[in-house]
C-alpha cells in the first residue's frame, strides 16, 4: 500500500536536468492489449496506475518528480484498481483511461500494478503430471522486483490527442508446488504502434457551450459506455476507439449542460482509420424523469432495473418504440432498494435523469427475468417531473410495473453434503437454442439433504428457456471459479412451469479440453461448448498471426458435450461430440472438489486435446 | 471506466471508537432524543464488503458469516457492511446483466483490505470470495434489520448505528448497506456528512425485508424503528 501512496502524481515539477514541461496540454489515453499465452483460462492484472516519464532511460527512479501518472477510476472511497483479463485482450484493445498531460514527448512508460495482489492465474489442467490442480483461480507474484517500464516515444501535441497502447507480454508462468500456493509471472511490456488497434473518430459540435459539452461513444445497440472526449474551445471532439480486425461498429452522441442531444448509430471504426462525425446541437433548458419499478405480481419495488433513454440517430426518423435497436441509448439510470429511479449522480457518474434536455423521448425500462417496457416521455417541464405515455401506470411520473413469468423445480447433488455444510447451485435460464442469458437464482441444498427447491424470474415474451444448474464448488476450502459437479441441464422448458427437476449434479472433479479451429480466425470466431443441445459456455479463439493463433479451450467438468463453430454469432461447422476426461480417483491425501460416494475424490484434473481441427 | 478500490476507507480505532461512540451517542441524545445504550471501549466486530466495478451494474449477493445470512440486491458501487459480525465472511455476488460489466467484490476487515477480491466480466457471472473458511451457509438473519444509506456515490459520512446494547461507529462512504447482525430490541441511526455538499443523504430501514422508516436530509439524519 505505500507503494501506491508514493507514486508521483501528475503535480511534478521538473529540475535543472530534466526537459521543462510547457504550460501547453495535450490527452493521453492508455489501453491495453495481450501477447497471447497458451494454457490459461484467464490472467488477470490488477491495474492501478501507468505513469509516463519524458526522460529516456528504464533506469531511472521512481521518485523522479517527472512521471505523470493516469490512474484507474476511482473506487469507493478511495484510489481505483482495474482488473484486466490478458485472454480477453487478443482480439481488441480495452482502454483504461486518460487525462491531460504536459504536451511534450515522453520518453518511456510504466505498468503499475497492485503491489500487494498483482494479480491471478487459472491454469487450464494440466498436459502432464502435476501437483497443482488446474481450473483453479491462484494468486500470482512477480518474479522481479523490477519495475515494469518500455522505452518508447509519444508525442503529446498541445490540445492534441494521443493514444498509448501497452502490450502485456505475461512471460512464464511458473506453477506453484502445491495446490494452495503461488504462481510466479515474469511479465513484461512493450508499446506498438496505436494504430494497429484503434481507430479515430473526430469531428465538430456546432453550438455547444464552451464548457461542459462532450461526445461519448458505446459499443452500438448496448449502451456500454466505451470513451468520452470533451468538446474543446474551438467545438471540436477527437475519440480514439478500440477497433476489431474487422471493424467495430460504435454509437456516439453529444452531449452538454443546456444543449440538446444528438445522436449518430453504426459508426464503423477500422483499425488505423479517421472517421469524421459532426454533431449539431442546440441550446435548450431541462427537465428530469424519475419514477418507480415494481414488480406486477407482488408490489414490491424492484432493485436494480435500468432505465434508459433512446434516441433516434439524428435525421434518421426511426421510431424507437417500434424498433429500439435502431436507437442510441443517450443516458440511462438504475433503481435502488425499493425500485427508485434515478439514483443521485455525481461527477463520474451523474445522474443525466435529473437534467433531460426538453424533448420527446422513448424511454425503455429493463430488468432481468422481466418483460422490458419501452414508452414515450415528453419532456416538457423545467419544474414538474415528465409524466410518461402508455403503459405507464402512474399519472404524475414515469413509473412501472414489469411482469414476469416463473420456472420452478428442484435441483440434486450426488452425494449430498454432508451435514454441518452445504452446497450451492446456480439455476441459469437462456433463451432456447441460443446463449442469451435471462436470469440467475442460486438455491442452497443444505447438509444431509441430497435437493432443494428453485423458483426463477423469467420473460413471459419469450417462448421457452433452457435452464443449466452449475455447483458453486470450493476447492481445498477456497472458491473455485469452475464447477467440479456435471453441469446438468434441461431444454425447451416454457415459463409458467413447474415440477423441473434436474438430473443430479454429480461429482466429477475438473477437467478442461483445448484444440484448434480449421480456418484462420477473426474476432468473430468462437467455439460453444453445449449439452444436450444447450449452450453451456463460449470460448474466444486465439488471433492471427500469434503464437496461439486458432486455438481454443475450456475448463469443464468431465461429461460428454459437443463443440461448434461460430463465426460472427452464426453456427459454422457440426458439432464435434467430445467427452472431456475424468481425473483419478485419490483419498491419500484427498485434494478433490468433491467425495465420491465410496469416499474417495477427483484427483489432480486432466486436460483433454481435441485431435481434428473444428 | 470500470475501477476498483486499493486502498483502505479509514475507520475509527482503539480508543478513538469509544470516544466516537460516546460523543455521537451524546449528541444524538441530546439533539435528537433518539435513545439506547452503548457497548464499552472495545472494537465492536464489523466486516465491510466492497461491492464495485462498471457503475451501475445490477447484482445479487447471498453474504454469510457463520450465524446469520443475507440477499442483498444493489448496484455498483455499493459497500455492505455487517454490524456485530460473526466472521468468517463469504459473499457471493452474481451479475444481473447480460453484457460485460465488471463486478469485482472486495472484503475489508479491520480496515485493511485482504486477500478477499474475486471479479467478473461474464454475463451473468458470480464473483465468490471469504475471509476465511467456511462450511456452509448460515440460516436467514432474523430478524433482518438493514440500513440502506444512498445519496451522490462517493460522499463520505460518519455517524452511528446502534440497538438497545450495543452501537457502532460508522466512518463510511455513500451508497453503505448496513446489515445489523442479531441487534437486541429497537435500532436507530444517524448519519452526518463529511464530505462537501454534494446532495443530502437519503436513509431506508428495512426489517424483515419492508422499509420501516424512511429519512432523508443534509447534512445529518436520523432514524429509527417506529
Amino acid at each position: 500500500m505505500v507503494a501506491l501512496l508514493v507514486i508521483p502524481g501528475g503535480c511534478g515539477g521538473g529540475s535543472s536536468s530534466t526537459p521543462t514541461p510547457t504550460s501547453t496540454q495535450g490527452r493521453v489515453v492508455v489501453g491495453f492489449a495481450d501477447s497471447p499465452f497458451i494454457g490459461a483460462q484467464q490472467i488477470l492484472l490488477n491495474v492501478v496506475a501507468v505513469r509516463v516519464n519524458p526522460i529516456p532511460g528504464l533506469a531511472i527512479s521512481d521518485l523522479d518528480p517527472n512521471w505523470r501518472s493516469i490512474r484507474a477510476a476511482k473506487g469507493l472511497g478511495g484510489l481505483g484498481e482495474l482488473q484486466i483479463d490478458l485472454n480477453s485482450l487478443q482480439n481488441q484493445v480495452q482502454l483504461f483511461g486518460g487525462r491531460s498531460l504536459p504536451a511534450q514527448t515522453y520518453r518511456q512508460v510504466e505498468l503499475i500494478l497492485d503491489p500487494n495482489t498483482p494479480g491471478f492465474v487459472v491454469p487450464n489442467c494440466p498436459q502432464a503430471p502435476s501437483v497443482a490442480e488446474g481450473c483453479m483461480r491462484y494468486p500470482f507474484q512477480l518474479a522481479s522486483l523490477s519495475p515494469l517500464r518500455a522505452d518508447m516515444s509519444l508525442q503529446v501535441a498541445h490540445d492534441g490527442l494521443a493514444a498509448l497502447v501497452l502490450d502485456i507480454n505475461p512471460g512464464s508462468l511458473l506453477p506453484p508446488l502445491h495446490s494452495g500456493g503461488f504462481y510466479i509471472l515474469n511479465p513484461s511490456i512493450t508499446v506498438p504502434v496505436a494504430s494497429q488497434y484503434l481507430g479515430q473518430v473526430s469531428g465538430s459540435v456546432s453550438s455547444a457551450p464552451a464548457q461542459g459539452a462532450s461526445v461519448r461513444a458505446e459499443v452500438h445497440g448496448t449502451g456500454d459506455p466505451i470513451a468520452v472526449a470533451p468538446v474543446r474551445s474551438d467545438g471540436t471532439y477527437i475519440l480514439e476507439l478500440p477497433a476489431l480486425d474487422v471493424g467495430t461498429s460504435y454509437d456516439i452522441f453529444a452531449r452538454g449542460d443546456g444543449v440538446k442531444y444528438s445522436a449518430a448509430s453504426g459508426i464503423m471504426v477500422a483499425r488505423g482509420a479517421q472517421v469524421t462525425q459532426n454533431f449539431i446541437v442546440g441550446s435548450v433548458t431541462t427537465g428530469r424523469i424519475d419514477g418507480r419499478i415494481k414488480d406486477t405480481r407482488s408490489g414490491q419495488g424492484i432493485s436494480g432495473a435500468t432505465v434508459s433513454l433512446l434516441l433516434p440517430p439524428a435525421g434518421s426518423g426511426v421510431n424507437c418504440k417500434s424498433a429500439p435497436s435502431e436507437c442510441v441509448i443517450v443516458a440511462t439510470a438504475v433503481s435502488d432498494d425499493v425500485g427508485n429511479f434515478p439514483l443521485p449522480g455525481n461527477f463520474d457518474t451523474p445522474a443525466f435523469f435529473n437534467e433531460v434536455p426538453l424533448e420527446t423521448y422513448t424511454l425503455m425500462v429493463t430488468a432481468a427475468g422481466y418483460d422490458n417496457v419501452i414508452a414515450t416521455v415528453p419532456v416538457n417541464s423545467t419544474t414538474v417531473p415528465a409524466v410518461c405515455g402508455p403503459p405507464g401506470t402512474s399519472t404524475d411520473n414515469c413509473s412501472f410495473n414489469l411482469t414476469s413469468n416463473t420456472i420452478s423445480g428442484n435441483v440434486s447433488i450426488d452425494p449430498g453434503p454432508e451435514p454441518g455444510t452445504d452446497a450451492q447451485v446456480l439455476v441459469i435460464a437462456e433463451d432456447t437454442g441460443t446463449n442469451k442469458l435471462e436470469n440467475v437464482t442460486m438455491t442452497t441444498i443444505p447438509g444431509g439433504a441430497t435437493s432443494a427447491p428453485f423458483t426463477l424470474n423469467v420473460p413471459t415474451s419469450v417462448a421457452g428457456f433452457d435452464l443449466f444448474a452449475s455447483a458453486q464448488d470450493f476447492y481445498n476450502g477456497r472458491p473455485s471459479p469452475f464447477p467440479g459437479h456435471t453441469i446438468e441441464v434441461l431444454s425447451n422448458v416454457a415459463g409458467g412451469a413447474t415440477g423441473q427437476n434436474f438430473p443430479a449434479l454429480e461429482c466429477a472433479g475438473h477437467g478442461s479440453l483445448t484444440g484448434l479451429v480449421a480456418v484462420v480466425p477473426d474476432s468473430g470466431t468462437s467455439v460453444v461448448l453445449s449439452k444436450n443441445n444447450v449452450q453451456l459456455m463460449e470460448s474466444g479463439v486465439g488471433q492471427s498471426p500469434s503464437s496461439n493463433a486458432g486455438q481454443f479451450s475450456f475448463c469443464a467438468p468431465p461429461d460428454a458435450y459437443a463443440i461448434q463453430r461460430y463465426e460472427g454469432g452464426a453456427p459454422a461447422s457440426s458439432p464435434t461430440a467430445v467427452t472431456v476426461a475424468a481425473p483419478a480417483a485419490t483419498s491419500s491425501p484427498c485434494p478433490g472438489i468433491c467425495g465420491f460416494a465410496d469416499g474417495e475424490c477427483a484427483g489432480i484434473c486432466n486436460n483433454t486435446p481435441i485431435d481434428n481441427p473444428l | 471506466m470500470p475501477g476498483r478500490l486499493t486502498i483502505l476507507g479509514g475507520r475509527l480505532r482503539g480508543s478513538a471508537i469509544a470516544g466516537a461512540i460516546a460523543g455521537l451517542c451524546g449528541a444524538i441524545i441530546a439533539a435528537c432524543g433518539i435513545g439506547g445504550t452503548v457497548g464499552g471501549g472495545s472494537i465492536q466486530p464489523e466486516i465491510s464488503l466492497r461491492v464495485q466495478g462498471t457503475a451501475n451494474t445490477p447484482f445479487t449477493a447471498l453474504i454469510t458469516d457463520t450465524v446469520a445470512s443475507w440477499t442483498v440486491n444493489g448496484v455498483t458501487p455499493v459497500a455492505i457492511v455487517i454490524l456485530n459480525v460473526n466472521p468468517p465472511v463469504r459473499v457471493y455476488a452474481t451479475k444481473l446483466v447480460g453484457n460485460s460489466a465488471i463486478l469485482t467484490v472486495q472484503t475489508v476487515s479491520s480496515g485493511v483490505y485482504d486477500m478477499g477480491v474475486a471479479s467478473t466480466d461474464a454475463p451473468f457471472g458470480t464473483a465468490v470470495t471469504q475471509t476465511g473458511m467456511l462450511d456452509g451457509i448460515a440460516p436467514p438473519a432474523d430478524p433482518d434489520a438493514r440500513f440502506y444509506v444512498k445519496g451522490s456515490a462517493g460522499e463520505s459520512f460518519n455517524g452511528l448505528i446502534q440497538d438497545l446494547n450495543i452501537g457502532f461507529a460508522l466512518d463510511d462512504f455513500v451508497r453503505t448497506i448496513f446489515l445489523f447482525e442479531h441487534p437486541t430490541g429497537r435500532v436507530d441511526g444517524f448519519f452526518n456528512l463529511t464530505s462537501g455538499d454534494l446532495g443530502p443523504l437519503d436513509v431506508d430501514l428495512a426489517i424483515g425485508g419492508t422499509v420501516v422508516a424512511n429519512a432523508s436530509g443534509a447534512p445529518s439524519v436520523q432514524i429509527r424503528a417506529p
